[in-house]
């Protein structure tokens, strides 16, 4: 039997993380809370989010258990859900699950865990440059580079951090300085993205929202988001387009 | 326009003049009765869209009718095929594509037959107006028509019979055509004229092409998204009307990428070589194609031959245009090219293929950083 309660804002962005790479996900609730990790069906990116125990306004779990959800269909019901609603989440049994909200009871069918693609192994990685700036500007750089290329570089040295964009006839610079980041360790890193990526995660984030992005040289880059008040942490791990020699 | 001023001189630089060829294998047709078969083909036009000109091509003198509608079966020069293509005349009337009167109905019949119909018709107006385009095949004259009526019985399969009698989504009725083993080219007219869908409404011809070729790819990469990779870089080629098809599949996951070569005095390029590219991942398609229909035309012989093998892997077409290609013949040019060039594939060598392949930028996976 789990019985949680959490706000509407937090389960609504969690669910919005997993949905923009799959339709389906495995839901761990464990001891210290609610995890959920997938990959995308072309193995590009990938998605984990935690919400800790803490975070739920109740959360009771007998027993640990992993169940399988159609993420899709649950983020479809909570998109009329409001930020300040609170919403219970039940599983009494292996078959369904219960989400209520308000005078709603919405109710589904669980999918079998082992039906669901196999979780990733989250890879050790290697990623030298650490950056911490506000997520809203974040997410208006990927947006405006979405406008004029398919592919961003992130880059950063000792002069700041970069993300640039090349049209075919015009480009994008968006640059902060150590004055303007929240929290920056000088390190020269170099790396490129698929923008098509990038602006599906960089959904969930709205200005006040915080991104720590861990980047390398031709490596994958780990964009850990705190969101909603910082209830939920989600984190994106995506690996690099390699250029030409 | 230079083509007022030159009158066929070749000022353009074009091997020959696509209009002077035309004009050349032009039948005549006449204002009257006429009692002919169709192979079976139609044509919806686009402009003035919903209310479009609609009808059936018909041969004017071909004993094997089915042969002017049956690309797969085409071989030889440009002119060869505007010489087979001149000598159907395409009958048109003014339709509504959302209505459904007795001459769409019959349009309907004698499109979803598998062999050629006699049909019968009153020619009211001919219309001599050369008709070129990238996506479609090309036609003889147009001829304002009335009166459509079958003389003999349409043969049509069951399996197109319960899809037009079932409720059944364009979509899924496309798929199971297709895995029926119909070929592109008959699902395609089924779609224009509006056979398929539960809301039936015609379609343009040129349309209804590139919707057929999306609607298959996309549900093709579904399919094949969970396949292993290919084990080994493999190249394939094929020549056909001017067309250079070179086709590289290597290992990893599912990319598709195609790279156009117009050279310099083909048909859409008079003056200068002309280089596009565009391409795409396992993610469904978002915005149309910058290389138009010849796009979806490429990709989807290459899905077929994906899901044939039982395997996925990163795919770069690279069409090649040549000047003997001074007219246009349609997308069937490139779906046909692709296809036969994968059915006679050869294996190459490993380090050949990787030295191509440094000339691109791709796209790693996650697994590319995982320690076992």
């Amino acid at each position: 039997m789990i019985d949680a309660i959490i706000g509407g804002e937090v389960i609504k962005t969690a669910t919005k993380a997993i949905v923009s790479l799959v339709s389906e996900a495995r839901f761990h609730f464990k001891e210290e809370g609610l995890h959920s990790r997938a990959v995308d069906p072309a193995n590009v990116a990938m998605v984990i989010v935690d919400i800790p125990r803490e975070s739920f306004d109740a959360y009771r779990v007998d027993e640990e258990k992993t169940v399988g959800v159609d993420v899709n269909r649950v983020y479809d019901i909570l998109k009329t859900v409001k930020k300040k609603d609170l919403v219970e989440i039940k599983i009494e049994d292996e078959s369904h699950m219960k989400v209520k909200f308000g005078s709603v009871e919405y109710t589904v069918a669980l999918i079998d865990p082992s039906a669901i693609r196999k979780e990733p192994k989250i890879p050790e990685l290697d990623l030298p440059a650490k950056i911490v700036l506000d997520a809203g500007e974040f997410k208006k750089a990927i947006q405006a580079a979405d406008k004029i290329a398919d592919h961003v570089i992130f880059r950063s040295d000792e002069t700041g951090f970069y993300i640039e964009a090349e049209g075919d006839i015009d480009k994008i610079t968006f640059h902060m300085g150590e004055m303007e980041l929240i929290e920056f360790n000088r390190e020269s890193a170099r790396s490129m993205f698929s923008v098509e990526y990038l602006k599906e995660f960089v959904k969930i984030a709205g200005s006040g929202d915080i991104v720590t992005i861990h980047l390398g040289n031709n490596y994958p880059v780990r964009l850990i988001f705190d969101v909603a008040d910082g209830k939920l942490k989600v984190e994106y791990i995506l690996a690099p387009r390699i250029e030409a020699e | 326009m230079i083509c007022a001023k030159c009158k066929g001189r070749l000022l353009c630089g074009r091997k020959k003049c696509p209009f002077l060829v035309k004009f050349r294998f032009r039948r005549n047709v006449e204002v009257g009765e006429i009692e002919r078969p169709t192979p079976p083909s139609v044509f919806v036009g686009r402009i003035g869209y919903p209310k479009v000109f609609a009808g059936p091509l018909i041969a004017m003198d071909y004993d094997d009718p089915e042969f002017l509608d049956s690309p797969w079966l085409w071989k030889g020069s440009v002119e060869d095929v505007m010489a087979l293509r001149m000598s159907l005349v395409r009958g048109m009337k003014v339709c509504d594509v959302r209505k459904e009167d007795g001459f769409v109905e019959t349009l309907r019949e004698a499109v979803a037959s598998i062999r050629h119909v006699e049909i019968e018709c009153g020619i009211v107006k001919v219309v001599e107006k050369p008709v070129f385009d990238d996506i479609l095949q090309p036609m003889g004259v147009s001829a304002k028509i009335d009166g459509l009526k079958l003389i003999e019985n349409p043969k049509i399969p069951k399996k197109v019979e319960k899809v037009w009698n079932d409720e059944m989504k364009a979509v899924e009725g496309v798929g199971y055509l297709f895995d029926s083993g119909f070929s592109t080219y008959y699902i395609q007219k089924l779609f224009s004229v509006g056979i398929l869908g539960i809301e039936r409404r015609m379609v343009p011809t040129r349309w209804s092409i590139t919707a057929v070729h999306d609607l298959l790819g996309e549900s093709l990469k579904r399919e094949i998204a969970g396949f292993e990779s290919v084990n080994d870089s493999m190249l394939f080629s094929y020549e056909h009307f001017g067309n250079r098809f070179k086709i590289l599949i290597t290992p990893g996951e599912f990319s598709f990428n195609l790279i156009e070569v117009w050279r310099k005095g083909s048909f859409w390029s008079p003056k200068s070589d002309w280089i596009g590219i565009d391409s795409e991942t396992i993610r469904r398609k978002k915005r149309y194609s910058d290389l138009g229909g010849g796009y979806y035309a490429a990709r989807l012989p290459v899905l077929e031959f994906l899901r044939r093998i039982g395997r996925k892997g990163r795919v770069f077409v690279v069409r090649e245009i040549t000047p003997e290609y001074y007219a246009p013949l349609g997308v069937w040019v490139v779906e046909e090219g692709v296809r036969r060039a994968l059915e006679r594939g050869k294996k190459v060598d490993e380090e050949v293929v990787g030295g191509i392949l440094r000339s691109f930028e791709i796209q790693a996976t996650l697994s590319d950083f995982c320690r076992e």
